[in-house]
């Protein structure tokens, strides 16, 4: 409630000609927007790109934002948005990023632990490499879910769906992820014999 | 996935219904099957809220706000311009066109005219060689100089800063 509350007086500072207050801002979200963005371009150089074009794109339209919502939930709206169009200008096949590409990722990652000791691979990166082989719609419902501190009606109202509609691609999204996640283990345990 | 598996993603979610939920409770306790599939879930559940958000680059605040420092304070270019001068300026050419077009609509003979030819009307005959070498096209040549060059410069000088950045 607190951090919501602060938000506003930053825009309000912000909108009253203030830009060092949208450093906070920046500040403050960053990591989630980051974090979400990645979750679609799948590689950190443009996933920096989209979080920053994101808060660029909502730093123009601020005044548009109606303060009694919360500020993340806006900024999502903006983050998915500019996602989705970075994939369609990138004309990424989600088909083959499920299969090829995230296979290559896994790889290199696989190969980084090991080097970097097997046994000290935590239950987390195992769960984070998961989400990564997900396609990119469930691993940003997941990741907005979870980590964005988002209710379930405020996802549909970031991605521009009904709730239910969110509701029943959240269950299919943890239901796929489990079974990366029993993939991924089970290739490890194989390893380690 | 499975039925059981729905049911307890809904509990655990905290979407389902209070009489739902105490259905869903008592099974869990009392059904091996619902137990299983509980505990393994929400170990997931667990974990899923547990994991570390990606760092970006040291950079990223800098780059982003070097990127707004161009832009105008949000909304200040809409506040200068008040929505009621706009509507007042909208009002007067409207009232304006409609004025016209009743002056004009007074003015014109309804009656019907005897014949039905049409009247003789000569187009005046124009001397454009000797406009062209009058003193105030010439000034009018000049001052459509001045604010091609003052276009031209002004075109020159944005490609130039856009290059610079």
């Amino acid at each position: 409630m607190q951090n919501k509350t602060s938000d506003i007086e930053l825009i309000k500072q912000v909108l009253a000609g203030d830009q060092g207050s949208y450093a906070e801002l920046v500040r403050r979200h960053q990591r989630f927007v980051f974090t979400l963005a990645l979750r679609f371009t799948k590689n950190r150089e443009d996933a920096e790109e989209v979080a920053q074009d994101c808060f660029v794109k909502a730093y123009r339209s601020l005044n548009n934002f109606q303060q009694t919502a919360k500020f993340s939930t806006w900024l999502y709206t903006i983050v998915y948005t500019t996602s989705m169009t970075f994939l369609r200008k990138k004309k990424l096949d989600t088909d083959s990023i499920d299969s090829e590409g995230s296979q290559i990722q896994l790889e290199n990652h696989v190969s980084d632990f090991r080097s970097d000791q097997v046994e000290q691979k935590s239950k987390y990166a195992y769960l984070t490499m998961a989400i990564n082989q997900l396609l990119p719609d469930d691993a940003a419902i997941i990741t907005l879910f979870y980590k964005g501190e988002q209710s379930l009606e405020e996802v549909a109202k970031a991605m521009g769906m009904e709730s239910n509609t969110v509701k029943v691609k959240l269950h299919r999204a943890r239901h796929r992820l489990k079974e990366k996640l029993e993939a991924l283990l089970h290739h490890e345990v194989k390893e380690l014999l | 996935m499975n039925l059981i598996e729905q049911q307890v993603w809904d509990y655990l979610d905290g979407t389902c219904t209070g009489q739902e939920h105490k259905k869903i409770e008592y099974l869990i306790n009392n059904d091996q099957a619902y137990r299983s599939i509980y505990a393994e879930l929400k170990s997931l559940h667990f974990d899923l809220s547990k994991i570390e958000l990606d760092e970006p680059s040291m950079s990223f605040t800098r780059n982003v706000m070097d990127k707004v420092a161009g832009s105008p304070v949000p909304g200040s270019i809409r506040s200068l311009v008040d929505k009621r001068i706009i509507y007042s300026i909208a009002a007067f050419f409207a009232i304006s066109m409609i004025a016209m077009l009743a002056v004009t609509l007074s003015q014109i003979d309804w009656t019907q005219p005897a014949s039905t030819a049409l009247p003789e009307y000569e187009i005046p005959k124009v001397n454009y060689l000797s406009i062209m070498d009058g003193t105030f096209f010439r000034i009018f040549l000049f001052a459509d100089l001045i604010l091609g060059l003052y276009f031209l410069d002004s075109i020159m000088r944005k490609s130039m800063l856009s290059n610079n950045r």
